[in-house]
């Protein structure tokens, strides 16, 4: 309660005394509900404040930073592509440019290391057809050598056994010799000693050829126009062969420069067309002999891996007579190999041992004539013996030489 | 007539050789290698030496030098069948280094008697 208590003075003389009482209570409760509003609205106050604060962080601070985050976690899974907003101008939106920049220099490292690598790949690819190229051309060369080597040390064994085999001919050949004079006409055993001696003769002809075989030929390798060779072979082939065997020729549509020793090359077509001819003794037969030009490429290369690729002449003699069987086939590069009797001529042997000889001198040489533009010249033989049957039989085409 | 050297390590080749130059009315000596060829030039007179190539002891090469060396007048016919390794330039060699006639083995009556009597006086 409040009490004012106050002296009434007049004419100054104390007339009494006011005394005013108030009870608080009123005003107590207006206080009350004054101070109770002013709570209220202080606390709504406070709650629009921090809701407008937490409006304005989840705006300015947090969702940035949750996109930085989800952006981190994007470019950790490899996501190089992703970029987040950065259109604040404050820290959180230089931070956001500098993760952009960051993941775009991730993304060129990518890309850079991406076709480095392609280049590695294609490079290693590049290296190792290079190398497998090499291989195979080392596997050819030594497949080549030891052939090679082969043959020498078979030379070595023919001229040996030639020394041995002529020494032991020499009697049969001189003793049935002075046999032959000594005896009279029409005696028996005179017969015998000449059917003695022309065994000796055969014998001997036999060993001249295991000589010759061990022998160096020598070889001159020249610049030459095969069509000029193949002209000349023909010339000689003509006077020799019976007119019951039809020589065709096609040989000028295609001019070839080639490095070869004419000599040996022309021996080579005479052999096989004296094959030819022994193939067509009992029919009306017909030689072709032909000048072309092949491109053997790198697919041909599987089919004859002994020429490399690039523009060759292509020399083919061929007849219409029987054929080779597999057999002849598989042995017509075996030096000693004939099909036909002693005596009876040049066997098939002979003229395919010229081969071998001509491709044993040319052998090496590859690389000098790789400068010309017919480097080589292959000889399709398509049989000393025919093409017009059993095409299967002998259907591999055989060049020559082999490393021309 | 001539008196004929045959030197061979073969006795069938030297055999069938002095049968043919017999045959052909010549008188034939044998040696068996050029020691033994030597040997008998020394102490006889010949008109020509028909000697083989390869041979132990003494081989055919080295005996021709030592009898043009000796006896430089003396006609010496080289003959071979080629070397036991295949080696076929010993005749060529043998003419080189003086040798006046060479025959490869089996060398037959013909050219034998052909060679041979081209050298004899």
């Amino acid at each position: 309660v409040l009490k004012v208590v106050t002296p009434i003075n007049i004419a100054r003389r104390h007339a009494g005394t006011i005394q005013i009482e108030f009870t608080t209570e009123v005003v107590d409760a207006k206080i009350f509900d004054a101070v109770k509003i002013s709570i209220t609205s202080y606390a709504l106050l406070m709650i629009l404040f921090a809701a407008v604060m937490y409006w304005v962080l989840r705006v300015i601070v947090v969702r940035p930073v949750a996109a930085l985050n989800t952006g981190v976690k994007k470019v950790a899974a490899g996501d190089l592509e992703h970029r987040v907003e950065a259109d604040q101008d404050d820290e959180l939106g230089e931070l956001a440019l500098a993760f952009n920049q960051m993941a775009e220099e991730l993304r060129k490292s990518e890309r850079k290391l991406v076709e480095t690598n392609k280049s590695l790949e294609a490079k290693v690819v590049e290296r190792t057809t290079e190398l497998l190229a090499e291989i195979q051309e080392h596997a050819r060369v030594e497949k080549d050598l030891k052939r090679h080597q082969r043959m020498e040390s078979l030379a070595g064994l023919a001229g040996g056994i030639a020394h041995n085999l002529n020494n032991l001919l020499q009697p049969i050949i001189l003793l049935s010799a002075v046999g032959i004079e000594k005896l009279p006409k029409g005696s028996k055993l005179k017969e015998d000693l000449e059917v003695i001696r022309e065994a000796g003769n055969r014998a001997s002809e036999l060993v001249n050829r295991l000589t010759e075989f061990s022998r160096e030929n020598p070889v001159e390798m020249k610049r030459e126009n095969l069509n000029e060779i193949v002209r000349e072979s023909l010339q000689m082939i003509r006077a020799s062969f019976p007119s019951s065997i039809e020589i065709k020729d096609d040989i000028d549509g295609f001019e070839a420069e080639i490095t070869a020793d004419a000599t040996q090359l022309q021996t080579v077509i005479l052999n096989l067309a004296s094959n030819a001819a022994d193939a067509l003794t009992d029919m009306p037969g017909v030689l072709d002999v032909s000048v072309d030009r092949i491109d053997v490429t790198e697919i041909d290369r599987e089919e004859t891996p002994e020429l490399r690729p690039g523009e060759y002449a292509k020399l083919r003699v061929s007849d219409n007579g029987k054929g080779m069987d597999e057999k002849t086939m598989r042995r017509i590069f075996d030096p000693f190999f004939t099909t036909k009797d002693v005596g009876k001529g040049t066997g098939l042997g002979d003229g395919l041992w010229h081969r071998h000889q001509t491709r044993r001198c040319h052998s090496g040489r590859e690389r000098a004539r790789a400068r010309f533009d017919f480097r080589s010249l292959a000889a399709c033989c398509e049989g000393a013996g025919g093409r017009q049957t059993n095409s299967n039989s002998y259907g591999k085409r055989i060049t020559w030489p082999r490393s021309w | 007539v001539a008196k004929i050297l045959v030197i061979d390590d073969d006795a069938m080749v030297r055999f069938s050789l002095k049968s043919v130059l017999e045959h052909a009315g010549h008188e034939v000596v044998e040696a068996e290698n050029g020691v033994d060829g030597l040997s008998k030039i020394t102490g006889q007179s010949f008109d020509v030496v028909v000697t083989d190539i390869i041979m132990p002891e003494k081989e055919g090469v080295g005996t021709i030098i030592e009898m043009k060396t000796r006896f430089p007048s003396l006609p010496v016919i080289a003959i071979s069948g080629g070397g036991p390794d295949g080696y076929t330039g010993y005749l060529e060699t043998a003419r080189a280094l003086g040798a006046d006639g060479i025959l490869e083995k089996p060398v037959t009556p013909e050219i034998r008697l052909d060679t041979v009597e081209a050298c004899l006086p």
